[in-house]
């Protein structure tokens, strides 16, 4: 296993030292609570230590984790929705009234994380405008709001184009604005 | 503002234009107030999922995850139930269970008549129904005989004459000669009915007054006819349990101290019946079975009358014994001279006209071979045979 460009080998170790938060902290922005996020960002380590040994290094070691990461939580979102968990929330003034896409429901026994970090309203409401986002557009946002990858990367962890990127962000961002207004009024 | 402007808007605010673009999209911002505050709401979006906190791994998490990944490191099993080795083995038992199953509720029920046979042997044995010939019907036979066997018994008791003779004939009469099978096996069975009640009740009178004595003509008529087949499981329980209380009492009555298994496993029944052999404890208890076995039997064939032919070959160890039974069965004259006891002989109870075709002596019992009309000679009914303790099996000749 190398990491791409220095080609250098990268011990288990080593590639859990450096990755394992970033993991984290992508499962949590997708998953919305700490218990999914662990569960996300553990399940997502164990695959990637797995095919390590096979990382040619086409792509950047944290291109591919980020591909690995949010594969495996729209796998999860694929079988919980195919399991009937799926169910349209309502966030009382956060109708999802202009999108007819099934929206993810924090499962966690734990609370989500305005109530206990995140006291600032904004952050409660960011959050859980992010969770009515459907699966590639929140992985959007996500991957290049709080991660600042570039359109080339996004489109390469989620198998689309850049020109998809750019219009699915910017859908994504108008969406947003419109909860936020909501809550803001 | 249409769409394409505003997503070149949210490319600008990431700086992903070419700088053709952005420079356009520059200046179109420094005259459109619209389009500045369409920017400037874009950047505090932006600037809002941005301010979302990094948060550090949760404490333990790598425990956890090591935890877990030495589970997943144990070798998962590609099968849900039973390995694929297993699996026709499997089939094969739950097929079979299920072909036991379907056997079991399918199959007609067995005709479980059995024949007693050698009853006045000095061992008696004693097999299944399984070598009884399907044509013989033996349970008027038996109903007599157990009124006669009754009444015998009473001669060596008092007590038991006083008691039969107020009319407690139920409990008096035995049954033993009707269950006469493995023990355990289920039973088809046919009762005495009132009839031949009466009939075994006038045949005892007859046997009190010796063994030869001829019965009267009413007696034992209808023993075959009146019985009825146990048809559910409850009531073959019940008859049975009745049966073997019978059985004791006869066991002790007859003097039989216990029955055993013969254990030649070469010469077991034709039909996979098992054969028993009772010991006898008491000298006595042979000569009564015999005598009055012989005449109560012949008595119950001459008189029935409208039903299947029934037989029974009686295995007699005196001339005493032999001319009781020819005389009992009305048959005229003398019967054909017999060297007791180094003979003993074969007499075929049943209809007129009755007669042996053969006698097979095998190793462990003997076959007699009968027609059941069509003699005009009486002594056909009779053959002469080296005396021998073997079993007695009646059967129809081919």
């Amino acid at each position: 296993m190398t990491s791409p460009g220095s080609q250098q080998p990268v011990s288990e170790q080593q590639f859990l030292d450096e990755h394992s938060l970033l993991v984290f902290n992508v499962a949590l922005r997708l998953t919305g609570n700490r218990s999914d996020a662990e569960d996300l960002a553990q399940d997502a380590l164990i695959r990637a230590l797995k095919a390590l040994p096979k990382f040619r290094g086409d792509s950047k070691l944290s291109t591919w984790v980020y591909t690995i990461t949010v594969n495996t939580w729209k796998n999860r979102v694929r079988a919980e929705k195919s399991r009937g968990f799926w169910k349209t929330i309502s966030f009382g003034a956060f109708g999802n009234q202009d999108d007819d896409e099934p929206v993810y429901e924090p499962k966690g026994d734990d609370a989500p994380l305005d109530s206990e970090l995140e006291k600032e309203g904004t952050a409660t409401v960011v959050q859980k405008a992010l969770l009515q986002l459907d699966a590639d557009d929140r992985a959007i946002v996500v991957l290049r709001e709080i991660e600042e990858r570039s359109y080339g990367e996004i489109g390469e962890v989620l198998g689309l184009a850049e020109g998809t990127v750019k219009s699915r962000l910017f859908r994504a961002r108008a969406k947003l604005k419109i909860l936020l207004d909501k809550v803001s009024a | 503002m249409n769409d394409a402007i505003r997503e070149k808007l949210s490319a600008y605010l990431d700086g992903a234009l070419p700088d053709a673009e952005r420079r356009a999209v520059e200046v179109e911002i420094s005259r459109s107030e619209e389009m500045r505050l369409e920017l400037e709401a874009l950047r505090a979006v932006s600037a809002s999922v941005k301010g979302l906190p990094k948060e550090p791994l949760p404490a333990g998490f790598m425990a956890r995850l090591e935890a877990r990944r030495a589970r997943d490191a144990k070798p998962e099993r590609d099968y849900l139930i039973l390995p694929p080795a297993y699996r026709p083995l499997a089939f094969a038992l739950s097929t079979a269970v299920v072909a036991l199953v379907v056997w079991d509720k399918t199959r007609a029920p067995e005709e479980m008549i059995v024949p007693r046979v050698g009853w006045d042997s000095e061992k008696v044995a004693v097999k299944s129904a399984a070598e009884a010939p399907p044509s013989i019907d033996v349970s008027g036979q038996l109903a007599s005989m157990d009124s006669a066997e009754s009444a015998a018994a009473n001669e060596l008791t008092a007590s038991n004459a006083k008691k039969e003779d107020a009319g407690d004939a139920k409990g008096a009469v035995s049954t033993f000669g009707k269950h006469l099978s493995a023990p355990g096996k289920p039973l088809e069975v046919q009762e005495d009915g009132p009839s031949a009640m009466a009939g075994g009740a006038g045949a005892r009178r007859a046997a009190a007054d010796g063994p030869a004595a001829p019965a009267p003509a009413s007696a034992a008529t209808d023993g075959a006819s009146s019985g009825y087949l146990a048809r559910n499981e409850e009531e073959r329980s019940a008859i049975n349990e009745r049966l073997y209380k019978g059985f004791e009492e006869e066991k002790k009555r007859m003097g039989i101290a216990r029955i055993m298994e013969k254990d030649a496993e070469e010469d077991r029944l034709p039909g996979g019946g098992r054969e028993f052999m009772a010991l006898q404890s008491t000298p006595e208890a042979p000569q009564v079975g015999r005598a009055r076995g012989s005449a109560a039997a012949v008595r119950g064939m001459a008189k029935a009358k409208g039903g299947a032919p029934v037989l029974k070959a009686l295995t007699l160890k005196s001339a005493e014994a032999l001319s009781a039974a020819w005389s009992a069965a009305g048959l005229p004259g003398e019967p054909p001279a017999v060297s007791f006891p180094d003979q003993m002989a074969i007499f075929l109870a049943g209809p007129s006209g009755c007669g042996i075709t053969d006698v097979q002596v095998r190793k462990k019992f003997i076959v007699v071979l009968y027609k059941d009309a069509g003699f005009d000679d009486p002594s056909a009914r009779v053959r002469a045979l080296t005396a021998s303790p073997k079993p007695v099996v009646v059967k129809p000749a081919e």
